[in-house]
């Protein structure tokens, strides 16, 4: 009996998380070093930037390399990288830049514009398989260049001297610096590169020019880096070493963060550990450059008539939904994530179950009569079903009408609605830069992530006119009257804006954000990147926070 | 028993023969591929992608590219970690998985034959119920469930031990304790079991008869016997403990072989999912011959030579 109250009593402990009980802990012996343990989610699939796949790998990467420009992780904006400065031509199609000439390679090499060019003749030589190669395709003749029409050499970058650049555009894309801090767009090592080929990336051969250097990767372990000596702002690097510890299970990284043996959790938290975690101090959430929605299959009836998804889409309440998955998401009333860079959105859905039923009765299907039973397709996960049983549920109660849940393993799913095997599919975009194009361009009708088969000429040309214009002011009104036109047509249904959430030792300073003042201050990345170039420990703090815990 | 074990190596081929074609076509006929992703790749870069690793071919010429690359005892290089072989991926992960592994089954049949036969011996008395009910509780309580219980209690409540990730001795304990707990608990249910009926049998009682002391009749005669099930257990359960496992891996954070059988299928890395079938059915294979071959050793009666 004793037996079974004792297990029952550790298994509340699990469930509640762990008790208030302060235990004093060792403190790791860094021999005086600071040092920072990240826990960083799953294995990176690749060490080479312009390959860079997924957010831990990115994690990584974006402090061991440097681009032209860097991240200000304080306001997710940019700062002088390996450029000091810039001009833009008038047009806005040709940026001309500055290299410092103190920016090193990890092994004493200099970083010239020369390798810059080689860096993005290679994103896009098809042998490199980049997975980002599209990201590329706003400089001129990118695109020609993957298709092998135009050769290497006629891709808009150039090397005026070693230290001089020049990109030319196909558009006056007012985002192209931000987009220059992604890490795909960062610099690699030519000369390295041209000596081990593809195997460039082993640890005994790579060499990087950011803040920090790799020293140590152990598979599905831990990924180790130094600080790099021959960095042009090492003065302003303090820590001496950043542990990434490869953990893909939430609930460990939850165990390890809680455990003190490690000072930063990333992101992905899971959902069990929600509403507890946010009672943590050291648990901080920040909106993010993200959208959850739902895609009708616009190819098959009755999901063909706009009035129908526009009736389930206005019969869902976003702001209950959010609130029973508790972690602190933004109800989605249009498609740009809110703060988005130069955009503020100005078309708006209304939730109206009264206007739902009249046009579902206006689609010819009154108190949903005659309605075929629809399915929405998940991929496999707690919280997709939650949201499938609860938006079907809804549908149910306010229109009459039945939908079915149905979930798949992901690679069966992403087959699924690809092509085009599903009525109503959940889905999510996290936009690849800070600009509303890259949502825009998810409902494009020659865009390859536009999976709901929805075409549209109007839409199309709006989406075109917004690459053309550099005018700010007139650029924001066309783009706002796209998203118009999509929340008018519905082809997507949004449901909510992602929220990026971490958690972070008191004593690791110059984290963004960090707490709540953080937030409400705007001090964080809306792309949630873990910059950690100006991070410092109080080790002072750090030692009072072990021995009193 | 030389000829026997030869005989039974050479048949290891044609059975793996079978195995890899069928996993070869199963896992290619399951919807999407190795490069479908949320964020479509353009398709210059899928066809390189394609034709890099032969998928532009028809499936019979893909097989056959295969047998000819593993013949050579290749096992292709991963189709989602970039400039990484399977060969490679194994050769980090499978020492950690079997370090782990070979400890948890030795623990097992350590502590698993002990309790056993302590209970056997103390048939229905007090001792037998306890030793069982706990068999019971271990067999029942699944790894998912106590893994993060005992990380909790000495990891994040009691910080006596690592709660995860992979370093010195301390990281193998709870990983250790929690793989070995459900085999201590099968391994002490079989041997209990056969120390039952070996201690019935006639020629125990013979021994006893002739004046032996009790440990004589357990240490000389009788676990000999009571052995055999345990060896025919343990023969493929070592197989498979030592593979690793991904629900103990992700608990604790170990970099094991285990993942990627799991990983491998969900990613559609298809040379990575193939590398682990053909590793953990050569291993089944061995562990089942020198799980025979063990018989020989323990118990003189049984014969591995052909029967004439």
């Amino acid at each position: 009996m004793q037996l079974v109250i004792t297990l029952c009593a550790i298994f509340c402990l699990l469930l509640t998380g762990c008790p208030g009980k302060k235990t004093s802990r060792t403190m790791p012996d860094d021999e005086g070093k600071m040092v920072l343990r990240v826990l960083n989610g799953a294995e990176a699939a690749s060490l080479d930037p312009v390959k860079r796949e997924g957010t831990p790998g990115t994690n990584i990467l974006g402090n061991v390399f440097e681009g032209l420009l860097r991240v200000d992780n304080k306001t997710g904006g940019y700062l002088p990288g390996v450029a000091e400065t810039w001009e833009i031509s008038e047009d806005g199609r040709v940026y001309t830049f500055f290299l410092r000439r103190d920016s090193k390679w990890s092994d004493g090499v200099k970083v010239t514009a020369h390798d810059v060019v080689a860096t993005y003749r290679r994103a896009l030589n098809p042998i490199t398989e980049s997975r980002n190669a599209s990201l590329y395709f706003i400089i001129k003749n990118a695109k020609s260049v993957l298709e092998k029409e135009k050769k290497p050499e006629e891709l808009g970058v150039y090397a005026a001297d070693d230290y001089t650049l020049k990109i030319e555009l196909e558009n006056p894309a007012g985002y192209f610096l931000s987009l220059l801090t992604l890490v795909p767009f960062y610099i690699t090592p030519n000369h390295v590169i041209e000596e081990h080929g593809s195997n460039w990336t082993d640890l005994n051969h790579i060499v990087s020019n950011g803040p920090f250097k790799f020293s140590l990767r152990r598979r599905n372990d831990r990924t180790e880096v130094v600080k790099n000596e021959q960095y042009w702002g090492k003065d302003e690097v303090k820590l001496d070493k950043i542990i990434f510890f490869t953990t893909d299970n939430g609930n460990t990284r939850l165990r390890l963060f809680k455990a003190c043996e490690a000072d930063f959790h990333v992101s992905g938290l899971e959902s069990s550990a929600y509403p507890n975690i946010k009672k943590n101090p050291e648990w901080v959430a920040a909106p993010r450059l993200g959208i959850y929605y739902y895609i009708f299959n616009t190819k098959e009836a009755p999901l063909d008539n706009p009035k129908v998804r526009k009736a389930i889409s206005l019969a869902v309440d976003r702001k209950v939904l959010t609130q029973v998955l508790g972690a602190g998401q933004v109800p989605a009333y249009y498609i740009i994530p809110p703060r988005t860079n130069n955009y503020q959105a100005d078309a708006k859905l209304e939730e109206n179950i009264e206007k739902a039923k009249l046009l579902l009765k206006e689609a010819g299907y009154g108190e949903g009569k005659d309605f075929p039973t629809l399915t929405i397709l998940y991929n496999t996960s707690d919280d997709h079903r939650k949201v499938a049983l609860f938006i079907s549920d809804m549908v149910k109660k306010n229109l009459g009408i039945n939908i079915k849940i149905e979930n798949a393993e992901w690679k069966t799913y992403l087959d699924r609605r690809k092509h085009g095997n599903y009525h109503i599919a959940r889905a999510g975009w996290i936009g690849d830069y800070n600009d509303a194009d890259t949502f825009l361009e998810l409902l494009a009708g020659d865009s390859e992530n536009n999976d709901t088969f929805w075409k549209n000429a109007a839409y199309d040309e709006l989406f075109a006119e917004t690459r053309r214009l550099s005018d700010p002011a007139k650029r924001l009104k066309v783009m706002q009257k796209a998203e118009a036109l999509a929340l008018d047509e519905m082809p997507l249904m949004p449901i909510y804006f992602y929220i990026a959430d971490t958690l972070v030792k008191p004593y690791v300073k110059n984290i963004y954000p960090s707490n709540k003042s953080d937030v409400e201050q705007g001090f964080y990345d809306l792309q949630a990147r873990a910059t950690l170039r100006d991070v410092y420990i109080d080790m002072e703090e750090k030692k009072k926070y072990f021995t009193n815990d | 028993m030389f000829r026997y074990i030869v005989k039974r190596v050479l048949g290891i081929i044609p059975v793996l023969l079978v195995i890899i074609t069928i996993t070869f076509f199963l896992v290619r006929f399951a919807p999407g591929g190795p490069f479908s992703s949320e964020k479509q790749l353009p398709d210059e870069i899928i066809k390189n992608l394609e034709k890099k690793f032969h998928m532009d071919q028809s499936l019979p010429v893909q097989y056959l590219y295969y047998l000819a690359m593993i013949s050579g005892g290749d096992l292709g290089p991963s189709m989602k970690y970039h400039n990484k072989s399977v060969n490679d991926i194994i050769g980090e992960t499978f020492p950690v998985s079997l370090r782990i592994g070979f400890l948890a089954m030795l623990i097992a049949i350590f502590i698993g034959t002990t309790v056993g036969f302590i209970a056997a011996l103390h048939h229905n008395s007090t001792i037998d119920y306890m030793c069982m009910s706990f068999a019971i509780l271990g067999i029942s309580v699944p790894n998912m469930v106590l893994g993060p219980i005992l990380a909790v209690f000495f990891g994040v409540y009691l910080g006596w031990l690592p709660v995860a990730n992979w370093g010195g001795y301390s990281h193998y304990v709870l990983p250790v304790t929690t793989l070995s707990c459900y085999y201590i608990a099968i391994v002490a249910r079989i041997s209990r079991g056969s120390m039952l009926e070996v201690i019935n049998q006639d020629y125990i009682k013979t021994a006893r008869s002739k004046g032996l002391s009790n440990w004589t009749i357990v240490t000389r005669h009788a676990i000999k016997g009571a052995l055999l099930p345990i060896i025919s257990y343990c023969g493929p359960a070592s197989a498979f403990i030592i593979t690793g496992s991904i629900v103990i891996e992700q608990i604790f954070g170990i970099p094991g072989v285990g993942r990627h059988f799991i990983m491998g299928a969900i990613d559609r890395d298809y040379t990575m999912v193939m590398g682990t079938v053909i590793l953990v059915s050569l291993l089944v294979m061995c562990f089942n011959l020198l799980a025979d071959i063990a018989y020989c050793l323990v118990d003189p009666r049984i014969n591995l030579h052909e029967e004439k």
